[in-house]
């Protein structure tokens, strides 16, 4: 299992090379001349000139992409054109604050997802069945924004429970409006998924065995059923993790949340490459991280499952 | 077990039928408007509730303390996005001026009813006779927060590295006329040679070229003074910890989340009343506005959508302050090229067939008012109906017929560019919409700011969209940088020489009457060859709390926070 895990952690080196070649590629490709970005109104060809030589954006591609790779190096991610801040101080800024609206979120959705796809597989076609059914569909349907904006009004400004926007102190409370709003598609999938991979694994004969040998049932699902029935849902969970600690847009503006994915996509409106490329590549290795927690989940979860050559072999 | 079903069925089915109305109302966007009832009703009744609560205690405290006039103390907060930087020589949106102008003061400042420039930190200043040598005669005791006195090298200082090459400052331009400003531009200076510190207290400012109304212009963030030593200290991230002379200081920028100022209690000026103040940073103006309903905010801008019902509004309409602002939205027309060539007639068409007020009323809500020139109302000097054209589609058929495409016969689609994004879209159909009932086709064509400009200069397009905001109350910042043929920021490219030649001239008269005569002339001349089409001058829409006392908005959006108390 280590060498597996070093492994993986070696196979980040070629993925941040093609990342950064793919984003750099687009960002360069299109039309747009950072130094006029920077300068706009009033500025004189000279000034342009003497800025794009200082960025260093007179250079070709090339050399422009390797200059980039050695400051990374160093650790370096560049200066946003926009703010004229270190990248790095912009998302250390950002980033803590989606992890932890990303987290809550996926609390949410392991806690009511499991519990709703577990009923409703064991109770199936019951009242709670229905239930789960109907409103995960509903969750899935509606818009998150809309979702959002509704919260706000009923929990927020008639019902004046819970703050509506902001993280203001980084208490608890700041975190159940967007949260809630955050994980409900997700927690719809999870307890779909949960539902119909139980079904699945209950159908299995070693569940009948269980039952026959007397255990509870308590301990049929607990232990046989739904250790077995998990992996496609820790799949589901660590992939929406990911997609989620890359920040949400909609959540993040509807709640005015302090997150990097409105701060990318800004980014990506204003050609603030810098920002743009170091954000991604960030975000590229909280997936490649998260990725690995799952697969390392996966082995647990499924004793069958093991990475190590010696082991396969056996 | 068959009520449980029973029960479930019909759960069931009101959950269905829930879901299908509001899918099917969707599509009708009717779901909008359901939200709009939904939120409007519920902030009435939370508004109730508020007032009901509040009005008891209200009395209460009367009856203990009497509320005094002016009263101090208290936090003041309002709704801005993300400042892109809080470093005056970057400051160069809305956002972040609106923060730097209460931290910081300059030589001059506009007052906010009149737009009249007064002094500030500086005294007194000479103009010698030929109009190049300004020396300023600064006041004593002007401290920076750190506790410094702010001297003449600040100010020598601070424009020194607004203008040099490496700052890259997106406003480096205003400081153009003063001695030395291209060598700094252009990298083979590190020094502003126009500007010295004579001794602590006096500044000598050397210009190229006459410019009376350059005291006017020095009002301008970019030129507000910063301690070098504060640069030198963060460098990069000086925008965080800014250092000001102002009625209040800065104390921390959390991004994205808030900007706090605190009273400056050794202020120069009279003190400011308010203990705080408090920049809430909102992602989006719908949520600030929910949180100014909810009592969250003393100041917001009312969401676009929204006017009409706000102004209608019982309770919240007496709140809101609309104004025109000192900017002009317009169409330019290629006239290096085909069709607006040598064809005055075509664009004077194009002029007369716009309809101007159905804009403003229809798209923005009355917010704005239609353009009567380029100059706005506000600043001094400004001529009322300026220009001829007003919205007359017999006339602009007459128009098309002189220039030789009677009915539009013969005219092909004219290409028009757009920026996309920002309601642009909805202004350009409205003229498509205008443009087609006297026959004119165009065609709109939504790129990228960059890419558009480009394709107007080659030719590409021969209609596109620009905007143009006050710098100064100054009618020259109207004019000057956009119709002077060797401005850098005349995109549409118009050339006429003797406008030139008059603009040129107009910033040499020394006598304020005589010279803004001479503007009205020149905005004349440019509205007379057509070659653009004016749309409206840009408004204001804000709200402020009915307890917010001495608040004050100039045309440009400043607000004197030093001024304004709570009465509650």
């Amino acid at each position: 299992m280590f060498f597996y895990i070093i492994k993986r952690i070696l196979q980040v080196i070629p993925v941040i090379i093609g990342v950064t070649l793919i984003l750099f590629l687009l960002m360069y490709v299109i039309p747009e001349d950072p130094a006029r970005l920077i300068l706009q109104k009033g500025a004189t060809e000279e000034a342009l000139q003497n800025l794009r030589v200082k960025m260093g954006i007179d250079k070709p591609l090339y050399v422009q992409y390797w200059r980039y790779m050695t400051q990374l190096a160093k650790g370096d991610l560049g200066t946003s054109y926009r703010y004229r801040r270190p990248v790095d101080s912009i998302l250390a800024d950002h980033y803590p604050n989606s992890i932890k609206l990303a987290i809550a979120a996926i609390l949410i959705e392991i806690i009511i997802g499991l519990v709703a796809g577990i009923i409703s597989a064991v109770k199936k076609y019951s009242f709670w069945d229905i239930l789960v059914t109907v409103s995960t569909t509903l969750a899935v349907c509606i818009p998150v924004f809309w979702l959002g904006m509704m919260m706000q009004v009923v929990f927020g400004l008639k019902l004046g429970w819970l703050p509506m926007s902001g993280m203001g102190d980084g208490s608890l409370r700041y975190y159940i409006l967007p949260a809630v709003t955050l994980a409900s598609v997700s927690t719809a999938f999870v307890a779909r998924m949960t539902r119909s991979s139980m079904l699945e694994v209950m159908s299995n004969d070693y569940i009948t065995t269980a039952y026959a040998k007397g255990l509870s049932q308590f301990k049929v699902i607990g232990k046989h059923a739904l250790k077995n029935a998990l992996i496609p849902v820790v799949t589901l969970i660590g992939l929406d993790l990911g997609a989620l600690m890359g920040g949400a847009i909609l959540t993040e503006t509807v709640f005015s949340w302090p997150g990097v994915g409105r701060t990318i996509y800004l980014a990506i409106l204003q050609r603030d490459a810098p920002v743009v490329i170091g954000g991604t590549l960030v975000l590229v290795l909280i997936f490649v991280f998260i990725n690995l927690i799952v697969d390392v989940t996966y082995a647990w979860l499924d004793p069958r499952i093991r990475y190590e050559k010696k082991e396969v072999n056996v | 077990m068959k009520i449980n079903r029973r029960i479930a069925m019909l759960i069931v089915v009101a959950i269905i039928v829930t879901l299908v109305g509001t899918i099917f109302a969707g599509c009708k966007g009717a779901v909008e408007k359901a939200v709009t009832e939904a939120i409007e009703e519920a902030v009435e009744e939370v508004e109730e509730a508020v007032e009901a609560e509040e009005e008891a205690p209200a009395e209460e405290v009367a009856e203990e303390e009497a509320p005094a006039e002016e009263a101090a103390g208290g936090v003041f907060r309002i709704y801005i996005h993300e400042p892109v930087t809080l470093d005056p020589a970057n400051c160069y949106e809305s956002e972040g001026i609106q923060v730097a102008r209460q931290v910081f003061d300059v030589l001059v400042k506009y007052d906010i009813e009149t737009l009249e420039t007064v002094p500030a930190v500086a005294e007194s200043w000479d103009i010698s006779d030929d109009g190049l040598v300004y020396t300023f005669y600064l006041k004593k005791g002007v401290t920076f927060h750190s506790g410094r006195e702010v001297v003449a090298g600040d100010f020598a200082y601070a424009w020194t590295r607004l203008t040099l090459a490496e700052t890259a400052s997106y406003l480096a331009y205003h400081a153009a006329p003063i001695v030395g400003y291209d060598e700094c531009q252009e990298g083979t200076a590190d020094t502003l040679t126009g500007v010295k510190a004579l001794d602590d207290y006096t500044l000598e400012v050397t210009l190229q070229y006459p410019f009376a109304d350059f005291i006017k212009t020095l009002g301008h963030v970019c030129f507000f003074p910063v301690a070098k030593e504060d640069v030198d200290e963060y460098g990069d991230l000086y925008a965080e910890h800014i250092n000001g002379n102002g009625a209040f200081k800065f104390v921390e920028w959390k991004h994205d989340q808030y900007i706090n100022l605190v009273r400056n209690d050794d202020y120069w000026g009279e003190n400011a009343k308010l203990d705080e103040v408090e920049y809430k940073i909102f992602a989006d103006e719908d949520t600030a506005f929910l949180e100014f309903k909810a009592g969250n905010l003393e100041y917001t801008a009312i969401p676009q959508g929204k006017v009409n019902a706000t102004v209608e509004d019982a309770d919240l309409g007496g709140l809101v302050i609309m104004k025109p602002q000192l900017a002009i939205y317009y169409f330019a027309m290629n006239v290096q090229n085909p069709p607006f060539k040598d064809n005055l007639a075509l664009r004077e068409a194009v002029n007369y067939a716009i309809d101007r007020q159905n804009i403003c009323d229809v798209i923005n809500e009355g917010v704005s008012v239609p353009a009567t020139g380029f100059v706005p109302p506000g600043i001094p000097g400004f001529q009322e109906g300026a220009m001829k054209y007003t919205y007359d589609p017999e006339i602009a058929k007459q128009k098309l017929e002189e220039a030789g495409y009677p009915g539009g016969e013969g005219l092909e689609p004219i290409k028009f560019g757009i920026n996309v994004g920002s309601g642009h879209e909805m202004i350009a159909e409205a003229m498509q919409a205008d443009l087609k009932d006297i026959g004119i086709d165009i065609e709109i064509i939504g790129m990228e700011w960059g890419t558009a400009l480009e394709a107007f200069q080659n030719g590409e397009i021969s209609f596109f969209r620009l905007g143009w905001g006050a710098d100064y109350p100054i009618m020259d910042n109207f004019l000057y940088p956009l119709f002077h043929s060797e401005s850098s920021d005349n995109y549409s490219g118009y050339v006429n020489l003797e406008v030139d030649e008059l603009l040129v001239e107009a910033r040499k008269t020394a006598d304020d009457d005589e010279r803004e005569a001479k503007y009205r002339e020149i905005e004349k001349i440019i509205l007379d060859d057509a070659a653009f089409a004016l749309v409206y001058f840009y408004g204001i829409r804000r709200i402020v709390q009915p307890y917010v006392k001495g608040f004050a908005l100039s045309n440009m959006e400043n607000y004197d926070l030093s001024k304004v108390w709570l009465e509650k």
